[in-house]
């Protein structure tokens, strides 16, 4: 392999063929999941894997801040509840058919929904970012994580909205065509929507801003001495990073028909994160694979045993250890970001 | 002589108790070399940083061009033509050496949205002509953590020299260099001699004599003398500060 390195100018070395199969593979397992589960009799495999591929959403979202623009955000939970309580509050006053705030006309339109969810985490990502962004290190992780805190407890004390008991809705957003009380149809379209949103990611990480960002992340000093405002580019990609979180937790909401607080916590914000490195921060797969990972060892280690947590901390200290840079990076020759 | 593209006018700057910069004036021809001696800690990175905007000065102006910098960003100052490299090298480890300079040639162009500009061949042969004005031709794929020191040195001006600028400040471009790597590194300077004028701060005074067409020096902030080579070799008073230190 190394001697073939520098050859191309255009091709960068360190990857055997067989890995630039392996998402093809990934693929058809995906499509053919619900139909081995319904074969075998194990339809809750269905939820469950719609479960990881929201979170995949979210997780390959934070990447954009985390793993491009080295931005640790301990707040992404936020975004996620904010995406998920918008969709929770336009359905509720879609059912009911009064106007929120008197005259915002509620909704049960998915695609409606969702895009309310990402323009309304943008927004709240674009507010939290401009003032966290002034700093970074751990102020920037201490001020993420207090903002989502807010957040949590002025969902946790609004009443008119469930409170803590959270905020369940009498059936899922509709998609004209669709039937989405059927998991496998949801399943598909949550599929569909991770798949639509790796593309987006990828054209990010392969575009002129994600070159600059990575820059920033190696050294802001550098990227300002040839003309970069650094500052409004980590900004550009923590607001795109919320949006795609507020995707995430929107789906969520419409796929359990319900939200809560729960889905701000810091805990919510620190499995994503757990995600993301687990994966493979920097990487295009690598949050989805950390997605399906941490959800599959949860779950399984919760079939197991009720005391399954005290298992799961050492458990993902092993696997960062084994896997050095990420899931994503197995069988990669170069270690790295 | 021709007008200065860039003029520092008593320019000062305080770090708590301690004078760094005291009322400066100084300023560079357009296709000048102009050196800025002065012994550890007498300001000179400090200097460059206020120039480029990085450090904001307590007074003085800066001119570019004749045209006040003051309020501008550290990215419109780049705009106008200001480039530097650093004493310690800044560049991008992670990448290649080939995208190090692709970044600063991304920094104010736009693309058309949807291309990876990693896979535009135009823009490689482009950033590929850059190191090969610093002498690093064939060197583009090498991950820039596995550069030499000397590599990245020349990989900075190289940075540099892709923004375009007008007036590069180089902020000790031989330090930690081999006999050879410096003598290739003014070999570089000195072909850029006439397309790009430059403050040239270093402490090899051998590279100094081969390439200044006047030399600064600065002791505690302060310049104490300006001139040919001849003239600050002679200056009593650079003598006893400065040169004496050396030539004993
Ligand atoms: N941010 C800062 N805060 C306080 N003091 C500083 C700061 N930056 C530099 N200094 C001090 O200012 C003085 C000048 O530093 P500067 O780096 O400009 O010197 P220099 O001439 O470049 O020295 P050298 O030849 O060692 O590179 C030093 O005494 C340094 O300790
Ligand atoms: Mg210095």
């Amino acid at each position: 392999m190394d001697k073939a390195r520098g050859s191309d100018p255009m091709k960068k070395s360190g990857s055997p063929r067989w890995r630039g199969f392996l998402p093809l593979v990934g693929l058809v397992l995906l499509v053919a999941l619900p139909f081995a589960a319904q074969a075998f009799g194990q339809s809750a495999l269905t939820s469950l894997a719609t479960r990881m591929l929201i979170l995949a959403i979210a997780a390959s979202a934070l990447n954009i801040a985390l793993g491009l623009g080295g931005l640790v955000s301990f707040g992404h939970a936020a975004f996620y509840g904010v995406g998920a309580y918008a969709v929770g509050i336009l359905t509720t006053h879609g059912a009911s058919g009064m106007p929120f705030l008197g005259f915002v006309p509620g909704s049960e339109h998915l695609a409606v929904n969702l895009l309310v969810a990402m323009s309304v985490s943008g927004i709240v990502a674009g507010l939290i970012g401009a003032l966290a962004l002034r700093t970074s290190g751990v102020p920037f992780i201490m001020i993420t994580l207090a903002f989502a805190q807010m957040l949590f407890f002025f969902f946790v004390a609004l009443k008119a909205y469930g409170g803590d008991d959270g905020l369940s809705m009498r059936r899922r957003n509709a998609l004209p065509g669709l039937n989405m009380r059927d998991d496998v149809t949801f399943y598909f379209t949550s599929l569909t929507i991770l798949l639509a949103w790796l593309g987006v990611s990828a054209r990010l990480f392969h575009s002129r801003f994600g070159l600059l960002l990575g820059g920033i992340r190696q050294s802001e000093r550098r990227m300002q001495a040839i003309g970069v405002p650094t500052v409004r580019y980590r900004w550009l990609a923590f607001v795109l990073s919320g949006v795609g979180t507020g995707l995430a937790g929107g789906l969520m909401a419409v796929f359990g028909r319900f939200v809560s607080p729960d889905m701000m916590h810091w805990t919510q914000s620190g499995e994503l994160l757990i995600m993301v490195v687990l994966g493979g921060a920097g990487t295009i797969f690598g949050p989805v694979l950390g997605a399906f990972a941490l959800i599959g060892l949860e779950t399984l280690l919760a079939g197991w045993t009720e005391h399954w947590q005290i298992i799961l901390g050492p458990a993902l200290v092993l696997m960062a250890l084994t896997f050095r840079g990420g899931l994503a990076r197995l069988g990669r020759s170069e270690q790295g970001p | 002589m021709s007008p200065p593209v860039l003029q520092i006018e008593a320019l000062s700057k305080r770090f708590g108790g301690l004078l760094v910069t005291d009322d400066v004036t100084l300023d560079v021809g357009a296709a000048e070399i102009h050196a800025l001696i002065g012994p550890n800690g007498a300001g000179k990175s400090t200097l460059i940083g206020q120039v480029m905007g990085e450090i904001e000065p307590d007074s003085g102006t800066i001119l570019l061009e004749g045209q006040d910098l003051s309020r501008l960003s550290q990215a419109s100052r780049v705009r106008r033509g200001l480039a530097r490299t650093f004493q310690v090298p800044e560049v991008l480890g992670e990448y290649g050496a080939r995208d190090n300079v692709l970044a600063a040639l991304l920094a104010h162009r736009r693309t058309r949205p949807l291309v990876n500009p990693r896979h535009d061949r135009a823009l490689a042969e482009e950033a590929d002509g850059f190191l090969l004005r610093a002498g690093l031709a064939g060197r583009g794929d090498v991950r820039v953590a596995d550069l030499a020191h000397g590599e990245r040195k020349l990989l900075e001006l190289a940075v540099a020299l892709a923004t375009m600028p007008r007036v590069l400040l180089l902020d000790e471009p031989m330090a930690g260099l081999g006999p050879g790597e410096s003598a290739q590194m003014i070999e570089v300077l000195r072909s850029l001699r006439g397309e790009v004028a430059m403050l040239l701060v270093e402490h090899d005074m051998n590279a100094v004599f081969a390439l200044a067409d006047r030399i600064s020096v600065l002791v505690y902030g302060r310049v104490i003398a300006c001139g040919s080579a001849e003239d600050i070799q002679r200056d009593p008073v650079v003598r006893s500060a400065y040169l004496g230190t050396e030539e004993a």
